[in-house]
């Protein structure tokens, strides 16, 4: 109840459902035709390229702090939904191409070209015959994305004040040096996790599946 | 005619609708009781200034330290108002980073504010922000068991009489240690205490030429005593500890003697809080020998309005409300005095009920009216500061410093070999930021 009075939960729920679900959702449709291009029509660079995309995750995120909150503030993205929408889909991008890429090389390229003797354009080769068969991998990324979203605490404390901070901006603010208030954080902290706790309860039998794709030939 | 009364009706929606719509100040604070309290109150404000609202940004203290600072740097604007410490304010004040807090109203009475307080403010005597709360260090004990022990702590102590009360109070087997000092590495942890240590121990940090001085006997005497005391009459595992661990420790009354931050001392006498509310004693930082010095340990959060808002004036009504003699009142109000902001203004330590309320009032003016930040070491230095130094630099160097010093607390490395790592790094560092300048 205190945390409740003091702190506006519904606000920074709300943000972080917009946050996790829009970065994942574009995020996704950038990915799915990423990864279909490099596991049916692969280039002698492809490798590179996901070697590439993967080391974008390499460098520490406070090292492009400054030159991102410049560019944030600069097209006044700062303290922004859509700012951390984008923020948030280009630092899971890798991770998505990657997922998705390990999935679509599982399914046998025979299938994609039946469809293309049978008529299938580009479009509906991936909308009617690949993301079907690629549920399970297309699911287990979209809620891994969610979670990695829902949690990020770096960029969404940084780049927001208080119009589109997230629940971990919530959790924050009950984080003291001085005093004890452990109780209060940890009703924060329950109240933070709560929502993508439940969800990953329900979704559990198809992130497994997801996951364990492929695992076993 | 007709153009003119168009005209006319277009300056008078557009003036309707800047009369009509607030102006929202974002202000960035720290959460910890006092500040919350204050943004549970700001009702009181919004009624005086019914123009403006108030969004709030609370975090904690390093984090809003990293968000503040990458905002200020930047002049991205997004806050109005800012909580930062009297570290931060003399350092931004020289950058051009804040806005002077020069033209507030009549009644707010400048010159009430504890000297040493707004002098760690300002620069050139122009302040740059207003403090809210300010506290120095003491010695917190418990008079049971200095009485159960046989012995008895001056209100003024030196070391000799801190160590043999430590040694006095400890009751091991009990689970009571003579005494709790921070370990925890950090510059605002462990170096926060072992900063004013040095500092009654005759130390500095940097001589004349802004070399290090680790490599000295006043050093080698600071961290040999501190890693004595807590070794022989410490709590296990003191190397974990910081304020919130030895706040725990002193209100179960596992401490028999704690040195810290006078704040504290509201919460190790709230019977609500603290099993050993009643039997608390305080007493002044101890020195050494005669040296003369206690420490100057002082810190104060502040607002401080940014160069980059645009609401300067509104924000200039805000700092002046909640950093005001009115606003101390509507504390005791509704919460009592004990509640009132402590360390920012004389005429508060004046107050008959607050001096009745809170026991510690005394020995915290005192504490706060020995400091002098112009000087905190009795040798000659180049910088100014407290338990701190004030440059830029000091937050990286003083957490590798108290990483050190932690890691000799712990067993790790001795006494020797962490005052010769510090003393390695603090050269490199400084090397690197082009001291001496």
């Amino acid at each position: 109840m205190e945390v409740q009075a003091r702190s506006n939960y519904f606000h920074h729920f709300w943000n972080s459902v917009a946050i996790s679900l829009g970065s994942t959702v574009i995020g996704l449709l950038i990915a799915v035709p990423a990864a279909w291009a490099m596991a049916f029509s692969p280039t002698k660079r492809t490798k590179d390229i996901l070697l590439w995309m993967l080391s974008t995750k390499m460098l520490p995120a406070v090292g492009v702090l400054v030159p991102i909150y410049i560019i944030f503030r600069d097209l006044g993205l700062l303290d922004t939904r859509i700012g951390l929408i984008i923020i948030m889909m280009l630092i899971n991008l890798p991770i998505m191409v990657w997922m998705l890429y390990t999935y679509f090389k599982e399914i046998p390229g025979e299938i994609l070209e039946a469809a293309r003797m049978d008529g299938a354009t580009l479009g509906k080769e991936l909308v009617y015959v690949l993301t079907p068969m690629a549920i399970p991998g297309i699911a287990s990324t979209l809620l891994l994305n969610i979670i990695l979203a829902w949690n990020e605490a770096f960029w969404t404390l940084n780049l927001t004040a208080s119009k589109a901070a997230p629940l971990t901006a919530f959790i924050a603010s009950y984080s003291s040096p001085e005093g004890l208030f452990y109780a209060k954080l940890s009703a924060a902290s329950t109240m933070a996790i709560a929502p993508i706790v439940i969800l990953g309860w329900f979704s559990q039998k198809q992130l497994v599946r997801g996951l364990t794709f492929g695992a076993v030939k | 005619m007709r153009l003119h009364t168009i005209l006319l009706g277009a300056c008078s929606v557009v003036a309707f609708t800047g009369a009509a719509s607030a102006e929202t100040l974002t202000i960035a604070t720290v959460n910890n009781g006092d500040m919350i309290r204050m943004q549970k109150l700001t009702d009181d404000f919004t009624a005086q200034h019914p123009d403006i609202d108030l969004e709030w940004v609370t975090l904690e203290e390093n984090v809003l330290r990293q968000r503040v600072t990458t905002d200020i740097a930047t002049n991205s604007g997004q806050y109005d108002v800012l909580t930062i410490g009297n570290y931060e304010v003399p350092i931004w004040a020289k950058q051009n980073w804040l806005l002077a807090i020069d033209d507030l109203p009549a009644d707010y009475d400048a010159a009430d504010l504890l000297p040493a307080i707004a002098g760690g403010l300002s620069v050139d005597d122009t302040l740059y922000a207003a403090p809210f709360y300010g506290e120095s260090a003491m010695v917190m004990y418990r008079t049971d068991l200095a009485e159960k022990a046989g012995v008895s702590i001056p209100s003024k102590p030196k070391w000799v009489d801190i160590k043999k009360a430590a040694a006095a109070m400890t009751d091991k087997d009990n689970g009571i240690y003579g005494i709790c000092l921070r370990g925890k590495a950090g510059w605002g942890e462990n170096m926060a205490f072992l900063g004013a240590m040095s500092n009654s121990y005759g130390a500095r940090w940097f001589d004349m030429d802004w070399k290090p001085q680790f490599d000295t006997p006043e050093w080698k005497a600071t961290l040999t005593d501190y890693l004595e005391l807590m070794n022989n009459y410490g709590p296990p595992g003191a190397s974990s500890n910081g304020f919130n661990e030895n706040l725990a420790l002193f209100q179960q009354g596992k401490c028999g003697m704690w040195i810290d931050a006078t704040v504290a001392a509201s919460f190790v006498t709230d019977p609500d809080e603290s099993k050993v509310a009643d039997n608390v004693g305080f007493a002044l930082f101890p020195e050494k020998g005669d040296i003369g010095n206690r420490g100057n340990w002082l810190w104060s959060w502040n607002l401080a309005i940014p160069a980059s808002t645009q609401k300067a004036d509104a924000a200039k009504a805000f700092v002046a409300w909640a950093t005001s003699k009115q606003y101390t009142d509507l504390v005791a109000k509704q919460d009592g005095w004990r509640a009132a902001p402590p360390g920012t203004r004389t005429s508060l330590y004046k107050n008959a009920d607050y001096e009745k309320a809170a026991p510690f009032a005394e020995m915290t003016l005192e504490s706060i009216n020995a400091v002098d930040t112009k000087k905190p070491s009795v040798q000659e230095i180049p910088y100014t500061g407290a338990q701190f130094v004030s440059i830029p630099e000091f937050q990286g160097i003083g957490t590798a410093v108290g990483q050190q010093f932690s890691s000799a607390l712990a067993g790790n490395v001795s006494a020797d070999q962490a005052l010769s790592n510090a003393q390695q790094l603090t050269s490199r560092e400084m090397m690197k930021a082009g001291y001496p300048k």
